[in-house]
C-alpha cells in the first residue's frame, strides 16, 4: 500500500486520549507515557512522533520535517492538511537529529506562545547520558536516560536563557513520549 | 448524543484549545490568547472554562463543577449536565472521585491529587486590567516583568485601610515570572495554589486567554515583609458539620437578622457530617 493511504486515527476519541497523555508529558516533565494508540505511520515516524502530528497538526499550523522529503510528509498533509515550512518558520518540527535551537523561532517577549514545539524522534529511552531534570511540573528533580548529546544540552541552555521565550521539545520513541517545556532545565549527572 | 461532536465542540477548535494549553503549560502563568467560541450559554458564565473542559475531557473522565464551592448551584448544576449529555461522562460531587474539576471562584477543601485537572472559570485574567487598561500596554509590561504598579496598588491600600484590601482575587506571581489572576476565588485559597500537585488550567471565555499552573510551581500572593499576606476567613464554625478551618458562607436566614454560617464547599461538608454520623454510629 502507499504510504500516504496508511490511516489516521480511528476516531476523535484516539486524539482526544493521545492529547491527555501529552498534556501529562508536558505537564510532568521526564516521565515516560506511553500512548494507547493503535496506530501504523509511515517510514521512518514512529507511533508516538505520528498520533502527536495527527493529534496536533491542521491546516492553521506549518511544520517542518527537514529530514523527511518523501511519504511521511504526503502522509501528514494528506491527514491533517499542514503547511509545509523551512524549519525556522515552523510551528512544529518534527527531527531525528537534534537541529540548533537557535535556527528554531522561539516567539516574542510579547507572545512567548509562538515558539516553537520541536518533535525529536530518539531510538528509545534508558539508554544513552543520565540527566536531571528540575522546574515546574517536578517535584523536586527527576531523572531521565536518553540519548542526548553534550552539544544538545549546551543548546539547551541557551534556550533556558531565553525565557520566557524558547522551544518546547516532545521527545518520541516507538509509542512512547516525553515532554520538556522550555521552563526545564537539565544537567547531566 | 445525535447531532454533536462528542463533548460539544468540533475537532478543529479542540485543537486549537489544545495547543494552547500545551502552550500555556509550558509557560506557567503567562495568558495565551485563543480563538474563544460562543457556547450555548453567555460569556461570564464559564465558557472559558467550558471550552477547556470540553478540549480536555474523554469517557473515562470523572466530571465535577462547583460554583462558589457547591455542587447544587445553577451555574454548577447546569454545566455538569451539559457534559453528562454532549459527552455522556460519568459526574460526581466528591473531590475524591473526580478526574477533572471545573469550578468558578473556589478550590476545594480536599487537597487535590497529581492524577486530577482542575479548571478554572476566569471573568478577567489580566491582574493589571484596572491599572492599565490599555491590553498592548500591559501585555508589554508583562513581558519586561514591570510589575510596580501592582505593588503601588497594594502599598495604597495599606496607607488608606491599614491592611490590603483585597478579600478574592489576589494577585500572585508564578514561578516567580508572571503575575497572575488566580480568578476570583477568595484570597483563603491561594496558599492551595503554591506547589499543588494537580495540573491547574485556567480559561477565560469573553476575554479569550488560557494559563496555566503545572503541578509543583511556586504560586506566591503578593505582598510586603511588614505587611504579609493574611487571608482572612470569618471567624465562626460551621453551622452544619462544626468546621473551623473551612472557608465559611454567611447566609441570612430570616427577615430579624438572623444569619448562619456554613462551608462554601458542600462535598467537603457533606463528607464531615457523615465521618460524625458514621462515628457516632
Amino acid at each position: 500500500m502507499m504510504d500516504v493511504r496508511l490511516p489516521g486515527f480511528a476516531n476523535n476519541l484516539e486524539s482526544q486520549r493521545c492529547f491527555r497523555a501529552i498534556l501529562q508529558a508536558m505537564s510532568h516533565p521526564g516521565l515516560i507515557i506511553t500512548l494507547d494508540i493503535n496506530l501504523t505511520p509511515p517510514a521512518p515516524l514512529s507511533v508516538a512522533t505520528a498520533a502527536a502530528l495527527l493529534t496536533l497538526v491542521d491546516a492553521t499550523v506549518r511544520v517542518a520535517m527537514p529530514e523527511n522529503t518523501g511519504a511521511g510528509v504526503d502522509w501528514l498533509v494528506f491527514h491533517t492538511g499542514a503547511r509545509i515550512a523551512a524549519a525556522a518558520e515552523a510551528d512544529f518540527i518534527v527531527a531525528s537529529a537534534p537541529p540548533s535551537l537557535a535556527n528554531l523561532y522561539p516567539g516574542t517577549d510579547e507572545e512567548p506562545e509562538a515558539g516553537a514545539t520541536l518533535i525529536l524522534e530518539l531510538p528509545g529511552f534508558g539508554c544513552g547520558p543520565l540527566f536531571r531534570l528540575t522546574g515546574p511540573g517536578i517535584e523536586s528533580n527527576i531523572m531521565l536516560q536518553a540519548p542526548l548529546d553534550a552539544a544538545f544540552i549546551a543548546d539547551w541552555r541557551m534556550n533556558d536563557a531565553l525565557a520566557p521565550r524558547g522551544i518546547d521539545l516532545l521527545l518520541c520513541a516507538g509509542a512512547s513520549i516525553v515532554g520538556l517545556p522550555r521552563s526545564v532545565t537539565i544537567e547531566e549527572v | 448524543m445525535q447531532g454533536y461532536n462528542f463533548a460539544y465542540l468540533d475537532e478543529q477548535t479542540k485543537r486549537m484549545i489544545r495547543r494552547a494549553v500545551l502552550k500555556a503549560v509550558a509557560i506557567p502563568g503567562h495568558q495565551v490568547p485563543f480563538a474563544s467560541r460562543e457556547m450555548p450559554l453567555p460569556y461570564g458564565w464559564g465558557t472559558g472554562g467550558i471550552q477547556l473542559t470540553a478540549a480536555l475531557i474523554g469517557p473515562d473522565d470523572v466530571l465535577k463543577v462547583i460554583d462558589q464551592g457547591a455542587d447544587d448551584t445553577t451555574n454548577a448544576v447546569s454545566i455538569r449536565s451539559f457534559f453528562a449529555r454532549v459527552a455522556g461522562v460519568r459526574t460526581t460531587t466528591r473531590t475524591t472521585e473526580a478526574s477533572l474539576i471545573q469550578t468558578r471562584h473556589r478550590i476545594p477543601e480536599t487537597p487535590l491529587r497529581a492524577d486530577q485537572i482542575i479548571i478554572y472559570q476566569v471573568p478577567m485574567p489580566d491582574p493589571l486590567y484596572r491599572l492599565e487598561p490599555s491590553r498592548p500596554v500591559a501585555r508589554r509590561l508583562h513581558a519586561m516583568v514591570d510589575y510596580g504598579a501592582m505593588h503601588v496598588k497594594l502599598y495604597e491600600d495599606i496607607t488608606r485601610f491599614g491592611r490590603v484590601a483585597v478579600s478574592y482575587d489576589h494577585p500572585v506571581m508564578v514561578n516567580q515570572r508572571y503575575l497572575m489572576s488566580p480568578s476570583p476565588i477568595p484570597a483563603f485559597d491561594n496558599p492551595k495554589l503554591h506547589r499543588s500537585p494537580a495540573l491547574q488550567l485556567f480559561g477565560a471565555g469573553r476575554e479569550k486567554r488560557i494559563y496555566a499552573v503545572p503541578p509543583f510551581t511556586s504560586v506566591v500572593s503578593l505582598d510586603f515583609e511588614d505587611h504579609e499576606f493574611n487571608p482572612q476567613r470569618a471567624p465562626q464554625t460551621c453551622a452544619l458539620c462544626g468546621s473551623t478551618t473551612s472557608y465559611l458562607d454567611e447566609m441570612v436566614i430570616d427577615d430579624q437578622g438572623g444569619r448562619m454560617f456554613a462551608c462554601s464547599d458542600t462535598d467537603f461538608c457533606e463528607q464531615q457530617r457523615q465521618a460524625q454520623h458514621d462515628h457516632a454510629a
